[in-house]
């Protein structure tokens, strides 16, 4: 098409806005000149010779092969979606500019649609028909987005948070299925689909996953790759921890090719899920992650019923926590203890031990695949030859706890989810900054009865205006619901996303 | 459902002499009346609210409830199909016929309140069913007495407004309210019923919060008296949608009003006591000064109506808790522990409508409102925000007095200015 003839040398000249590098400059500079209260032209002229600067250093490092290979692994469509769509969104000031704007996102959701309609035209003739959407996972990064930041401006808060976590769902679920890369991919899977053979411990690990070329995206929440067909990114952080605590660095160390590739893809993949971090906190929790997506089905299903929810206590809070920590540093010790692995099956002594131990127990395990596959996709239990049947035990309580987590009280699963906790750690001198004007609060305690983490904080706190916690999720129910307007905001880089406004919810 | 009263105890209700009763009260109510036509600018229909102010529409689907106190939930009795009518009484006439039988030494409110139940024919005698919050002494007490007039339940309210300690106990609390209600109406009370009534009390916080901001800009287009007889007649046994309907047409009226020479003048935050129509003393004194209330924290006042109760889910106890969150734990009332509520609002209401000073309203025999002004006094102090307390009663004897001391408070404002 020829559209594409003239977009792709311009997304090839673009590749270094794909550094996560540059989204970290851009999300430390932006807020800061922000907050100097520039000029609109000479903000502009700042941020364009800022980002020309990059990519002239970019395109100098490159020049090296060994530095070259090392920044290419960090690449992903998803820096380049969150300078380009998603930053102008939340920092350009509302009003004329912002309007305007809103033709990026549509350009992009177009060309997004037409790299569709492009990618049809390699289906033999003979296989014409509906194939679902084949689209390259920057196209659907960027179009997904795009259509969030398009519909934003009609949605109130709550509709725009249930839009975002629909898609959110829909696309790292089901996407594996939907949307393949090419038409050779999708045949590829569903060929996949067809000699699949249930067994837990083993088989599941056999489906790839979509990723481009050889660079993995983890998003800092939870979209299993254990779900049918493969998940649309490469899995959980927790996986990469687990494959990163399998690297064989003495081989690395004696320069064993395929030993330092590794290291070098999984390092590009930990530096770009410290920059997701260190933007989003636990945002990813309350917005993006399919688990709680998922999850929230459960919660959605207890109100219908008209029944209250539990409400977690300090103590069980806390035990979660330490729970979900040793559980998940016990795991990664075993995945690096059960190294080599021969097949999928490690051993530690005369036991055998899983490729991904902390996978075996996750319930996001048992429950993907089934929300993605239907009952048929369920792979069963591990037996009890695993580990003295630690991991038949482990995860069906851990199934269990999930399960009783969001249909009797709200949220409980995710005050023991390791991923979350380590998301947390940025909640507070990150980009994100839950605020409160003490003065506006009537102390109703409507904040604490929302919040599906069960925090007091928000309710309590009167001295100081930073109201973060590390339990947040960010779903930011409480900035919704607050009836004094004002009184609660959320802020990122010190920009107002989110305030309380009473007349604007009904 | 037991009472809460010792059932051995009961006595027969004190009826007093009720023509002489009703004749003095009118003359009172058409005295003030009087004093508002003296308003320059009124809404068009505004005597719609003063009959509403006046008396329930009489409606015999809906029976009415009496209630005392902005800390009762007027949504869970109407979700039961019964008329909520606030009883708490202003009017001065009936302070010595509530005295004779009661004691002295009783806030007026409590008094003259009481003495409407005396009359045999008046609104308060027409209740069903009684509901009171016991957020004074006066009102703990006076329920029981009031239950030998009026089947009577009393609300307790916890000692602190900590949501998360006594959330539940409200809600239980409110639970034990429903099920009295529900008792003595005949009806059970039905979550959808509930719902609909917390959304159309929504709609009635939006309207008041609109009326507010246009007013708090330009006072002059509506005065704090009408306003005032808006938000209290809202609470006197009136279908809510015929409430929002007459609103909207004064706040529409309020806002193509063009601005008046008048929004010149000094501009007060009112704080303290209730004061209920036909008590308008004060507010007058104020405005005939030549001074404007901007905003108020009075629960007889657009703050009253402020709040919102919200909900996110939809269960009974959830609702019940979101009405706890309003009423309880979002009062500005000084009958809890701390009075931290009601000075962060007042210092709130200052910022946002620039306004020149405080004047507190206390009313006398009222020790709660007495002992807050403390601490009021000396925040604001040490803010250096102009503060008057006025401290009074019912009776008008002392209202030339009251203005010369507030004429000299205005005065010095205007040299701030």
């Amino acid at each position: 098409m020829l559209v594409f003839r003239i977009v792709d040398p311009v997304l090839r000249f673009a590749e270094p806005l794909t550094s996560p590098i540059l989204a970290l400059g851009m999300a430390l500079l932006v807020p800061f000149l922000v907050q100097r209260r520039l000029r609109p032209w000479r903000l502009a002229g700042a941020l364009l010779a800022a980002v020309a600067c990059f990519f002239v250093a970019y395109r100098l490092a490159c020049t090296r092969p060994a530095a070259a290979r090392w920044l290419a692994a960090m690449n992903t469509p998803l820096a380049a979606v969150f300078v380009i769509v998603i930053m102008p969104a939340i920092y350009l000031p509302p009003g004329r500019v912002r309007r305007a704007f809103l033709a990026v996102p549509a350009v992009i959701l177009v060309l997004a649609g037409l790299s569709v309609l492009d990618a049809y035209r390699s289906v033999p003739p003979t296989d014409a028909g509906f194939h679902w959407f084949l689209i390259r996972p920057a196209w659907l990064m960027g179009g997904v987005a795009s259509l969030l930041v398009l519909v934003r401006p009609v949605l109130n808060l709550a509709r725009f948070r249930f839009a975002v976590r629909l898609t959110c769902l829909l696309v790292l679920v089901y996407g594996g299925f939907a949307f393949r890369k090419d038409y050779d991919d999708y045949r590829a899977m569903l060929a996949r689909r067809k000699q699949a053979t249930p067994g837990i411990m083993n088989v599941s690990q056999a489906v790839p996953v979509l990723q481009e070329e050889w660079r993995m995206t983890y998003l800092p929440s939870a979209p299993c790759r254990f779900a049918a067909d493969g998940g649309y990114v490469q899995g959980c952080v927790l996986e990469m921890g687990q494959r990163i605590a399998q690297v064989d660095y003495a081989a690395a160390l004696r320069r064993d090719p395929a030993a330092t590739s590794a290291l070098g893809v999984l390092g590009g993949a930990a530096v770009l899920f410290l920059v997701m971090c260190f933007v989003g906190a636990r945002w990813f929790c309350g917005w993006v992650c399919p688990l709680s997506g998922l999850g929230g089905v459960l919660d959605w299903l207890r109100r219908r019923t008209g029944l209250y929810h539990l409400k977690p206590r300090g103590m069980l809070k806390r035990a979660l926590m330490v729970a979900g920590l040793a559980l998940a540093l016990s795991m990664l010790v075993a995945a690096a203890a059960g190294a080599p692995y021969v097949g999928g099956v490690g051993r530690v002594g005369n036991y055998r031990v899983p490729e991904y131990p902390f996978c075996k127990i996750c319930p996001g395990q048992q429950v993907c695949p089934v929300a993605s596959g239907g009952p048929a996709a369920y792979a069963g239990l591990p037996t009890r030859d695993w580990g003295y049947g630690f991991y038949r035990y482990a995860c069906l309580a851990l199934l269990v706890l999930f399960i009783f987590g969001f249909l009797v009280f709200r949220r409980l699963w995710c005050m023991m989810c390791p991923m979350g906790m380590v998301l947390g750690i940025f909640n507070r001198g990150a980009l994100f900054r839950m605020v409160k004007e003490p003065l506006k609060c009537n102390r109703c305690g409507v904040c604490a009865e929302v919040c599906p983490m069960g925090i007091d904080t928000v309710r309590s706190e009167m001295q100081s205006a930073d109201v973060g916690t590390f339990d947040c999720v960010l779903c930011m129910r409480c900035v919704d619901m607050c009836p004094r307007d004002g009184c609660l905001a959320v802020e990122h880089g010190g920009v107002r996303v989110a305030e309380s406004r009473f007349s604007a919810r009904r | 459902m037991s009472s809460q009263f010792d059932a051995r105890y009961r006595v027969s209700p004190t009826r007093a002499e009720t023509a002489a009763l009703r004749r003095r009260a009118e003359i009172v109510v058409a005295s003030q009346r009087e004093s508002l036509e003296r308003i320059p600018r009124r809404p068009s229909n505004i005597a719609v609210f003063e009959r509403w102010v006046e008396s329930p529409p009489d409606d015999p689907a809906h029976p009415l409830v009496g209630y005392f106190c902005n800390m009762i939930p007027t949504e869970l009795i109407s979700a039961m199909g019964a008329r909520p009518v606030r009883l708490g009484c202003g009017n001065p006439a009936l302070v010595a016929p509530g005295e004779e039988v009661l004691a002295g030494e009783i806030c007026p409110l409590a008094k003259s309140s009481f003495a409407q139940f005396m009359d045999a024919g008046s609104v308060a005698s027409r209740c069903r069913a009684l509901v009171v919050a016991a957020s004074c002494d006066a009102k703990r007490k006076l329920a029981e007495v009031l239950d030998d007039f009026v089947p009577t339940f009393v609300l307790n309210l916890p000692p602190e407004q900590d949501a998360n300690r006594y959330s539940s106990m409200v809600a239980g609390e409110l639970e034990r309210m429903a099920r009295f209600l529900s008792d003595r109406l005949g009806t059970a009370l039905s979550r959808r019923a509930l719902r609909r009534c917390i959304d159309e009390g929504q709609r009635r916080t939006g309207l008041v919060r609109e009326l507010q901001s246009v007013r708090s800009k330009r006072p002059g287009v509506l005065s704090i008296r009408d306003l005032f007889l808006i938000v209290q007649s809202a609470w006197r046994g009136v279908d809510t949608s015929a409430w929002l309907d007459e609103t909207r047409k004064v706040l529409e009226e309020v806002r193509s009003c063009d601005p008046m020479d008048l929004d010149l003048r000094p501009r007060l935050v009112l704080t303290g006591a209730p004061m209920i129509w036909p008590n308008f003393k004060v507010l007058a004194l104020i405005e005939e000064s030549g001074a404007d209330v901007v905003a108020d924290t009075l629960c007889s006042g657009a703050q009253g109506l402020f709040d919102a109760v919200v909900y996110e889910e939809t269960s009974r106890s959830a609702l019940l808790r979101a009405l706890a969150a309003r009423y309880i734990f979002a009062s500005a009332c000084p009958c809890f522990i701390s009075q931290g509520t009601r000075i962060s609002r007042v210092l709130d209401l200052v910022q946002e409508s620039g306004a020149d000073g405080v004047v507190n309203y206390g009313l006398r025999l009222c020790q709660l409102f007495d002992i807050e002004t403390y601490r009021l006094q000396r925040v604001l102090r040490e803010r250096r925000i102009p503060f008057m307390n006025l401290r009074t009663d019912y009776s008008l004897e002392d209202t030339e007095q009251l203005r010369v001391r507030f004429e000299a408070f205005l005065e010095t404002l205007g040299e701030r200015r």
